[in-house]
């Protein structure tokens, strides 16, 4: 009976990073639950249900002695045309989905946000409610929908955005956490820039909590563990990013879609699994989202390091100072943006294994003055500890930051919309859909956001701080 | 004579779990009846006697929780362990979508939603007892459940039971940090509780922690160790205990503490001194036990200088700071009590000298008799001699004061206000337990 989360897939990069996502989830609960029984930390993700009856009914967790039947996902999978969906049906993965839970369409969205949003949002209303309201039937107590999308293209990002939306009128109660994936320097779409900011925007609003990822961020980061597995012969690729991951040229993305899904893993682990300090999604939200609109969580994951090195970990006190260290670092995060020259807002840090809250204060004490954190929270850090570390690692680290960094970001996404939109190049193919009127409403959502952030972000008090008098014992 | 436990949220499951254990542990069942005196405080007989329980006793508590976890597992662990309890079937109440670590959530969302199953659970704990001698409420400060949802619990049962004592024992958070918007959290909890519970014991997680690290040898505490730690100094004040003169007397035993009548009427005499503070000794790894010889004037003479210094350790005592009435440099520095209550156990509690620890100099001249002194001959945790001292005085408030400045700063800057402002606690509500914070503050700094 655990709180249950829906994952909601859209376009082809959001599809590519749920396929993954699957892959990974699956491993991590068939590695933990030898028995093979229905238990309440698969509820999150899966349904049990028994084919034998027409129409397939949910068998219920009950004491948990349930066996496995057949599992189906807690997804909707969305995309404007066939291939990548198809390709998931007739894959491995094919028996998760029902023909329920995928929508599709055959032209797709030609790069065109207002396509996605505009046209076949409104198109296929009643059918996205349909396929979105019968997995939260299913479900005991919803928590959360987690989106995933990427904001270059035009499905992912045009009706990513409109489901946003629909989510937000229909099923107010539960959170939209959104992947993101922002579009990176040589992005080959060319209108990226205004799906993107488009999106942004919408993001700003609807959203609870967004995590962006860049490409850049993710290639380099699977570089680093091939540059390390090389070191170590015929080892496979990393645990992080999967298996028959990296193997072969074509296959990159899957390594990138990997480390991108075992952020969701880690993020969700504390909601299936128990431990010592448990930190649920809606305490994600609280202690890391200070102003309503400043929701955009910097992801960071260590260790990335290929199993020999990783076996090298266990028992070893300073490597666990190690993996602290890292998720501080540069490399890796999941966005190319500096934090420690910007201000934090406030940190997040989740550890999965066998830890105790000596080892993650004792670390926080020793990294924090090296950061800038704001002045109305000097101590934000927010601690988590999951007991069940992840597959094949004895321990693994996530940090959430809000940082004021990822206004860099946000800033060149303005710069190459702004290039654009002077010259209004490609705004017909938009105005279609939509009136002109939107874009310039985008911009300036956009630029709310990166003043607000750089007005909260300052370091020095703006307002003297006032201190209430004692009023002496006037309640007796 | 019955106490009814209230375990909340995460961490009142926990530490309530540790509790039971360590009481269960020290008890001493008179095999003659079957029955001892401390065993029916905390734990009763099951209802219906069922073959598989194996004849555990039941732990007269509620466990109420937002998520399911945690209340499971501890459920389970009890049943199936080899300790002489268990929970009751039914006692406890979790649902499943947790309350995000927002006080708001848990107070003004899920308290009156659930208010009446957990009333009826607790009334239904209740009427099990003969002489009900108050409630026991476990719960942190940092979170969402315990703090919020906590409150409004406590609010409730001071309505439904307008003369029972409920006493509070609170865990505060790590100054360092471990919940972002602790300091909102902690300070609206203490100032509604302040109002409806009799005494609060706060306890601190930075102490506990160094009291595993420098003290019991463990250079990487759990919580599991921590709550051990608290779970003992809670046990060492709650144990049976009879009274005695404080220079120590040989006649007869006097009439023993009742819980938890006594400690109300001796400590919180006054609504506005209702912050108690728990410092027990000693506290040293098991395998030292054998190898340290105990006297009572060591123990008492350490016990006293964590009093006047108002530290929560036995260790890094400062030993320059003296009791003297016509220094008034060092009386400012010394923690002043409104009263406290000694507890001694072991070989020979009933004659030790006390006599320290009644210098009026660290008492607030207009307390008459605040000192009480109380023992018991059994032994505690193994230990030969142990003492433990719960006193109000004024270490509490200098925890607040920090918390107090970084809850301001935060509200200035008017962040998280729209997580809280969601659920229904506006800017006034703030700046009102803001307001009555600054008052118990006040008025510890006047003692």
């Amino acid at each position: 009976m655990p709180r249950e989360l829906i994952t909601i897939q859209v376009g082809q990069c959001g599809n590519q990073i749920g396929h993954r996502f699957w892959e990974l989830a699956l491993r991590e609960h068939a590695t933990c639950n030898p028995t093979g029984l229905f238990d309440e930390a698969m509820s999150s993700f899966f349904r049990n249900v028994d084919n034998r009856s027409n129409p397939p009914r949910d068998i219920p967790i009950g004491d948990g002695t349930a066996p496995i039947s057949n599992l189906k996902a807690r997804a909707v999978l969305v995309d404007m045309e066939e291939g990548v969906v198809n390709e998931m049906r007739k894959g491995r993965l094919g028996d998760l989905f029902d023909a329920q839970q995928l929508l599709t369409d055959v032209s797709g969205s030609g790069n065109n946000w207002a396509h996605g949003h505009h046209l076949y949002g409104p198109q296929y209303r009643d059918n996205l409610l349909d396929s979105i309201r019968r997995p939260v039937e299913a479900c005991e107590s919803l928590q959360s929908f987690l989106l995933l999308q990427s904001l270059g293209g035009g499905t992912g990002s045009g009706l990513g955005c409109y489901i946003l939306n629909l989510l937000e009128d229909e099923f107010p109660e539960a959170y939209r956490f959104a992947t993101s994936v922002f579009p990176s320097e040589d992005d080959d779409v060319i209108t990226s820039p205004y799906n993107a900011l488009l999106s942004l925007a919408e993001l700003t609003e609807h959203a609870d909590a967004v995590f962006p990822l860049e490409n850049q961020a993710l290639m380099d980061m699977c570089s680093l563990i091939q540059a390390r597995s090389n070191q170590a012969n015929n080892q496979p690729a990393s645990l992080l990013s999967g298996p028959n991951a990296g193997k072969s040229r074509g296959k990159a993305f899957d390594s990138m879609n990997g480390i991108a899904a075992n952020m969701l893993l880690h993020l969700t682990s504390s909601v299936r699994f128990e431990g010592p300090l448990n930190v649920d999604l809606n305490e994600i939200t609280t202690n890391l989202v200070p102003f309503p609109r400043l929701h955009f969580l910097l992801a960071s994951l260590s260790p990335l390091a290929a199993p020999r090195d990783v076996a090298k970990l266990a028992g070893a006190p300073r490597a666990v100072d190690q993996v602290f260290t890292e998720v501080f670092s540069r490399e890796h995060q999941l966005m190319k943006v500096d934090p420690r020259k910007a201000t934090y807002l406030a940190c997040c840090l989740l550890m999965r294994g066998k830890m105790s809250i000596a080892d993650m204060n004792r670390n926080v004490m020793r990294l924090r003055p090296n950061l800038r954190m704001v002045h109305w929270n000097p101590d934000g850090f927010k601690l988590g500890i999951c007991s069940k570390p992840p597959v094949g690692v004895p321990f693994s680290l996530l940090g959430l930051v809000n940082n004021s960094c990822v206004v860099t970001s946000f800033r060149t996404m303005q710069d190459r919309f702004a290039r654009l939109y002077k010259r209004k190049v490609y705004l017909h193919h938009y105005l279609q859909y939509m009136e002109e009127g939107a874009f310039a409403h985008a911009s300036e959502t956009v630029q709310g956001l990166v003043h607000e952030y750089t007005e909260r972000a300052s370091v020095y008090p703006v307002v003297p701080e006032r201190r209430l008098r004692s009023m002496g014992m006037h309640f007796l | 004579m019955s106490v009814v436990t209230l375990q909340l949220g995460q961490c009142g499951t926990q530490i309530g779990h540790a509790l039971f254990d360590t009481l269960a542990r020290e008890t001493e069942v008179d095999q003659a009846s079957g029955k001892s005196p401390l065993f029916d405080t905390f734990f009763r007989q099951p209802d219906e006697q069922r073959t598989d329980t194996k004849n555990k006793r039941h732990a007269r508590s509620v466990l109420v929780d937002m998520e399911p976890k945690v209340v499971d597992r501890a459920i389970v662990s009890a049943a199936s362990s080899s300790t002489k309890w268990c929970y009751a079937p039914g006692c406890c109440f979790s649902q499943q979508s947790g309350s995000g670590n927002n006080w708001a959530r848990g107070y003004n969302s899920y308290g009156p939603t659930h208010v009446n199953n957990v009333c009826d659970l607790v009334r239904r704990e209740a009427e099990r007892a003969d002489y009900l001698g108050g409630f026991l409420m476990l719960q942190s400060m940092a979170g969402g459940t315990g703090a919020g949802l906590g409150t409004y619990i406590a609010e409730a049962i001071r309505d439904s039971f307008p003369s029972s004592f409920l006493m509070n024992h609170c865990i505060w958070p790590y100054q360092s940090g471990e919940v972002i918007v602790q300091n909102y959290n902690s300070l609206l909890t203490l100032a509604h509780l302040a109002e409806v519970s009799d005494g609060i014991m706060l306890v601190e997680n930075s102490a506990l922690h160094s009291t595993c690290q420098r003290l019991l040898n463990i250079e990487r505490p759990s919580f599991t160790d921590m709550n051990a730690v608290a779970a003992r100094a809670l046990s060492s004040a709650l144990l049976p205990a009879s009274y005695r003169p404080i220079t120590g007397g040989t006649g007869q035993s006097g009439r023993p503490v009742t819980l938890f009548g006594d400690i109300v009427e001796k400590l919180c005499c006054h609504p506005a001194y209702r912050l108690l503070s728990l410092r027990s000794l000693p506290q040293m790894p098991a395998g030292s036990i054998d190898f340290t010889t105990f006297t009572w004037p060591a123990i008492l003479r350490r016990l006293h200088q964590m009093q006047i210094t108002g530290s929560l350790l036995e260790e890094g005592l400062r030993w320059d700071v003296k009791v003297n009435s016509s220094d008034s440099v060092q009386g400012r520095q010394v923690n002043k009590s409104l009263a406290a209550m000694l507890v001694l156990r072991g070989q020979g509690a009933r004659q030790a000298d006390a006599s320290m620890f009644s210098h009026p100099g660290l008492y607030t001249p207009w307390a008459i008799q605040p000192l009480s002194v109380a023992s018991s001959p059994n032994r505690f945790a193994k230990f030969e001699m142990s003492a433990s001292l719960l006193s109000n005085d004024q270490s509490c408030a200098n925890l607040i004061r920090s918390m107090q400045d970084k809850a301001y700063s935060m509200f200035d800057a008017g962040a998280y206000l729209h997580q809280y402002q969601q659920f229904g606690i506006e800017k006034q509500d703030f700046e009102g337990c803001f307001a009555r914070i600054e008052d118990i503050y006040a008025s510890y700094k006047a003692l």
